[in-house]
């Protein structure tokens, strides 16, 4: 163990001697991994060569795209320092933890934020699908099943006591997997519901964020600056920089579920300010005119 | 028999007389008259001449009457030089002098003797007549009313001359009295001359002004007889007392041809044409009056024409002629000073009229005529000198102090003028003039002390000249001192009785809506103010009323109706000052009002507007609008702006704030930013003293600070904190729901969680986040995901709040996880668009 540190930190230290001597830019990696968010692999590879090819514009540097169909694939990249930066599903980026740093929303033309939807070929609730199989894109690994539970269930539902989890790379698979029957269910995002298939929709979640930039290796600072002018690039609109606490919510709402709901106290109207108490009700009466005029005599003198 | 035995009985009838003479009673003593004293034996002998003279007088000779009467005269007053105490001898000597007509003689005579003998009728009743005579009415007449009473019918005629002075004094009513006496009285043989009586019985009812028994006088005087001129006179009389004066020259018309020679009808209808005016026709008469006789009425009518035809120098000349014809006579020397006037010649009437009371006229109306003749021609001091002169001579009339009260009105003393014509009035009561003119010399002090501050002395004499001059303008002067003094209650309580007076306008009306106005009744003031500009079709007037109005409008909560009034004025200046005073005034109250009602918006407009307006140098006016700006800021969550403007707005110390308004309006924004510990500091210190008004409002923040307490305790976890807080609340107001509910919360997360059920369920009626809580609890607590969805629908179908999104989301999660559908035939609460969209 102490030989590979030594030796690691060797060629860290020969990579620092010789970065400044380089004359071109080093090439970053943009990874795409959105195995819900976008329909197919086509629409994900374009994507991904579309964004980076604005970000290199950019950020002035050359940038490579690649585009993830599996989670297995991703996480390996990422584990192995492939990737600098990444577009990746909300849940996604809450599993990557504090190797990612969630910069900005991407989002669809006309919602900032997805519901997401369990689709199944059979009649009946959610409570009848006991035991059955869902089919689940495997979008983040260990975090897939909190995802369902307390985000797109709000808390309501325990996916994992309550389904049997079949997980799927992608979207399109999940949806094959119902034709196939070889899942009764599927959790697909709304916008991914086909239309025209015998499917029925059992349960609609609440609105969640969708894909995020994420900066896997120091790139925020440049990254920030570059975003302003990357602009829209298809099926997305321009990146939204996230703010305040947004992201935190949801990584908690994944992490840990929604907070137990409290009774909540009846608030009583506030308080009014009362004119009268605070000013002299007379010093707000009327400033009515002088009748001076009105003692006025007349000239008449009396006479005999 | 013939020799009676002498000698015991000789002896015992001298004893026995004797006796009886020294013993007895001495009315035994026989009777014998005293001797007659000298002036005794005169008066007998004064009397059988005077019974000659009456039996000479009776047969119609004169001059043995007359010769008798004298010879009686002489006797009685030997007499009475002879015991010059003697009643007899005295009464004999008045009245065989008043048979002579020596009427001097009788009172020179009479007066010591009947001073010692008041009571004696038979003096009083002489030298009564014979000062009646001499035309010395002020001591004659108490005589003969002494001699009246007495009703004997030997002073018959005593009732009659009492009758004349009444009529030539003008007393119509005792002449009534004592010509009824007579009537009644005077033997039968004397009633053929009853006619005359009637005839002045008609006068003295003119000098009643009773028509009706006026004309029935004249009537029975008429009746039977040939036309009497003077009798027609009386009637004339009657017609004009009746308001008919062309009827009454008519009469006097045929009166005049009929008898061109009497004078007195034609003098009648010279004044009768003077008085409507128709001078030519007066001038004919004049002229035709001075030829049948050179009266001194004759010209003194003259000279009134000749005046009023603006010839004063021809007046002049005839009023002389008066005077040549009667020198001294008072009325003709009051013309001629008169007609002097006219000429502008002021001096030479005072002189004229100074040289007559020199001269020795000393008649009252001479003394008034020469004071006022000084006070026309500018000399004050001269007039009030004289005037004091006329008080002296008649105090027990109200002449002399009318006079002085019009000296020192022309002069604006008031002081003095008041205090004449109050003795005037303490003099005579029902004077009119003095009432008139009493009233205006207090109406113009008023107007000077009002001018000089004096509002409250103002007041007192404004009171004074109301009681004595009834009139709506008298009413408009006191309720304009009254309110100048804040005494609307009183201005209102005059001017409700003034606006209904005869004469009044719309002014009357204008004040009694600002009387009403003060007085707190903004409604009647509104319905003033609305006739006042009915009543008036000048638009200045109009707008005055208007504006008015839109105090009133203000005062009934009618804010935006005034202010429209008062942004669009109209032409008055006035209108457009008072609108100017109150506009910003109505603003800044219409912003205080709509933070009352939670329009933070509408407030900050209005404040907007004043800012825009400006206050002009009224700087307390502005800090109330600062302040009224800092409670709007407090209300729209800008504290620190809100608590800057508070701090600048009262310092210093406004007179439109109470001692403890700094504290509260501090505690009042601390408590809009929840510094519950802070704000109930600053509550504490301010309700140490509490002003009329805040008890209810401090008792209501008390309680909204042990509420705000409650709630961030209860947001932070701190149950202990929050049921401390609620409990405190809850000591002030036990019965209070929306307290029991959220006491409930507390006792839920505590574990008492059968207990808040409870309560929910009591009060979800009236509490609808109890309906809330409940699902939470059957969610949370019990696991019954359809309870919780009814529960949450009862919550949302009691209309909308805060939390409804997130419980509609709730529920709906909840009814497709469970596929628990809507109840048959309600629709879904609140479905919309966005849950029905992708």
């Amino acid at each position: 163990m102490k030989t590979l540190r030594l030796l690691l930190a060797g060629l860290a230290l020969a990579l620092c001697v010789i970065t400044p001597a380089a004359a071109a830019p080093k090439k970053a990696t943009l990874g795409v991994f959105l195995a819900t968010t976008l329909s197919d692999g086509q629409e994900r590879f374009q994507y991904a060569e579309a964004l980076a090819a604005k970000l290199s514009q950019a950020m002035d540097r050359p940038i490579a795209a690649k585009s993830f169909g599996r989670y297995e694939d991703f996480a390996r990249a990422i584990s192995d320092g492939g990737v600098d930066f990444a577009v990746v599903e909300g849940w996604a980026a809450v599993q990557l933890g504090a190797k990612a740093t969630p910069l900005a929303w991407a989002s669809r033309p006309g919602e900032s934020q997805q519901r997401w939807a369990i689709v199944s070929t059979h009649k009946g609730v959610v409570k009848d699908l006991s035991g059955k199989r869902l089919a689940l894109v495997k979008g983040a690994g260990p975090a897939d099943p909190k995802f369902v539970t307390h985000a797109v269930l709000g808390g309501d539902l325990d996916a994992q006591r309550h389904f049997k989890l079949t997980p799927v790379p992608n979207v399109e698979s999940a949806l094959k997997m119902l034709e196939a029957k070889g899942a009764e269910a599927a959790l697909v995002p709304m916008s991914h519901v086909p239309k025209d298939k015998d499917l029925r929709v059992l349960f609609r979640s609440s609105r969640l964020p969708g894909a995020v930039l994420v900066d896997l290796r120091n790139h925020k600072e440049s990254l920030d600056s570059a975003l302003s002018s990357v602009g829209a690039v298809a099926p997305f609109e321009s990146f939204v920089r996230i703010q305040g606490k947004d992201f935190e919510d949801f990584r908690r709402l994944v992490t840990q579920g929604p907070p137990r709901r409290q009774p909540v106290f009846a608030d009583a109207p506030e308080l009014r300010v009362d004119a009268e108490v605070l000013v002299r009700a007379e010093e707000l009466g009327p400033s009515l005119p002088s009748f001076g005029g009105d003692l006025a005599v007349a000239a008449e003198q009396p006479d005999d | 028999m013939r020799r009676t035995p002498h000698t015991p009985m000789r002896r015992l009838v001298p004893a026995l007389a004797l006796l009886a003479s020294l013993a007895g009673p001495p009315a035994l003593a026989q009777y014998r008259p005293p001797p007659m004293s000298e002036s005794q034996r005169l008066v007998k002998e004064g009397e059988t001449a005077q019974v000659s003279a009456s039996a000479a007088s009776a047969s119609g000779n004169k001059k043995e009457a007359e010769e008798k009467y004298r010879k009686a005269l002489g006797l009685f007053e030997q007499a009475l030089a002879a015991e010059p105490g003697s009643v007899a001898a005295a009464a004999g000597v008045g009245s065989s002098a008043n048979a002579l007509q020596d009427w001097a003689r009788t009172v020179d005579k009479l007066k010591p003797v009947q001073a010692a003998n008041p009571s004696e009728l038979s003096l009083s009743y002489p030298l009564g007549v014979a000062l009646f005579k001499l035309r010395r009415f002020p001591e004659g007449v108490p005589l003969l009313e002494q001699v009246a009473g007495a009703d004997q019918a030997e002073h018959l005629i005593v009732h009659y001359y009492l009758a004349s002075y009444y009529l030539f004094a003008q007393q119509g009513d005792a002449a009534v009295t004592r010509l009824q006496k007579y009537l009644a009285m005077r033997p039968a043989k004397l009633s053929t001359n009853d006619f005359q009586v009637h005839e002045l019985l008609g006068r003295a009812h003119v000098l009643r002004r009773d028509a009706v028994a006026a004309r029935a006088s004249f009537t029975q005087a008429q009746a039977g007889r040939p036309e009497s001129p003077t009798v027609q006179l009386g009637l004339a009389s009657v017609l004009e007392l009746e308001g008919k004066p062309g009827e009454a020259r008519t009469l006097l018309e045929g009166v005049t041809t009929r008898f061109p020679q009497a004078a007195e009808p034609k003098e009648k209808l010279a004044r009768l044409y003077l008085a409507s005016g128709d001078v030519p026709r007066a001038e004919a008469q004049a002229v035709a009056l001075v030829k049948v006789g050179a009266t001194p009425a004759a010209y003194l009518l003259l000279g009134d024409v000749r005046l009023a035809q603006k010839q004063a120098p021809a007046a002049e000349e005839a009023y002389r002629k008066v005077l040549e014809l009667q020198p001294g006579l008072v009325l003709g020397q009051m013309a001629v000073g008169k007609a002097l006037q006219a000429q502008g010649r002021h001096e030479e009437a005072i002189q004229f009229l100074e040289a007559a009371v020199r001269s020795g006229a000393s008649s009252v109306e001479l003394w008034a005529s020469l004071g006022s003749v000084n006070r026309r021609a500018g000399r004050y001091q001269r007039a009030v000198e004289v005037h004091r002169r006329v008080v002296e001579m008649v105090p027990r009339q109200a002449l002399g102090w009318m006079l002085l009260g019009a000296d020192h009105f022309a002069t604006g003393q008031w002081d003095q003028a008041i205090e004449d014509y109050g003795n005037a009035l303490q003099v005579d009561p029902a004077h009119a003039g003095a009432k008139q003119w009493l009233a205006r010399a207090l109406a113009h002090r008023a107007r000077d002390r009002g001018g000089a501050g004096r509002a409250d002395d103002a007041v007192r004499d404004l009171r004074r000249a109301y009681d004595l001059d009834r009139s709506a303008l008298m009413a408009r002067r006191l309720t304009a001192a009254l309110m100048e003094t804040r005494a609307y209650a009183d201005a209102r309580k005059v001017m409700e009785q003034g606006a209904t007076l005869p004469g009044a306008t719309w002014r009357e009306q204008l004040l009694l809506g600002y009387a009403r106005l003060g007085a707190g009744d903004a409604q009647a003031a509104l319905e003033a103010f609305g006739l006042a500009g009915k009543q008036t079709e000048e638009p200045d007037q109009q707008a005055e009323a208007s504006v008015g109005a839109a105090l009133a409008e203000v005062e009934l909560g009618q804010v935006d109706a005034a202010v429209q009034r008062l942004t669009e004025v109209g032409p008055s200046r006035t209108a457009a000052s008072v609108a100017q005073a109150n506009l910003p005034r109505v603003l800044v109250r219409r912003a205080l009002a709509r933070l009352e009602a939670g329009d933070v918006e509408g407030a900050d407009r209005d404040l907007d507007a004043v800012d825009k307006l400006g206050t002009g140098k009224r700087a307390d006016l502005t800090k109330l609008a600062l302040f009224a700006r800092g409670l709007s800021r407090a209300e729209a969550g800008r504290h620190a702006e809100a608590s800057a403007a508070l701090k600048k707005a009262l310092t210093p110390a406004q007179p439109w704030a109470w001692p403890n308004t700094r504290a509260l309006a501090d505690a009042f924004v601390l408590y809009k930013k929840g510094q519950v510990a802070a704000s109930r500091k600053q509550l504490t210190a301010a309700a140490k003293k509490p002003m009329p008004g805040q008890p209810k409002w401090l008792a209501s923040l008390t309680g909204a600070l042990h509420r705000r307490e409650a709630s961030l305790a209860y947001a932070s976890g701190n149950m202990k904190g929050a049921e401390k807080a609620l409990k405190a609340a809850l000591a002030a107001e036990p019965e209070d729901a929306l307290l029991q509910h959220n006491q409930a919360c507390v006792d839920w997360r505590k574990g008492k969680a059968s207990e808040a059920l409870a309560t929910w369920r009591r009060l979800e009626s009236t509490v609808s986040v109890a309906a809330l809580n409940l699902g939470i609890d059957a969610q949370e607590r019990r696991h019954e995901p359809a309870e919780a969805v009814d529960a949450w629908r009862r919550y949302l179908a009691s209309g909308p709040g805060p939390r409804q999104a997130q419980v509609r989301e709730w529920k709906e999660r909840l009814q497709s996880l469970h596929g628990l559908a809507e109840p048959s035939g309600a629709s879904p609460a609140g479905a919309t668009v966005e849950e029905t969209t992708p």
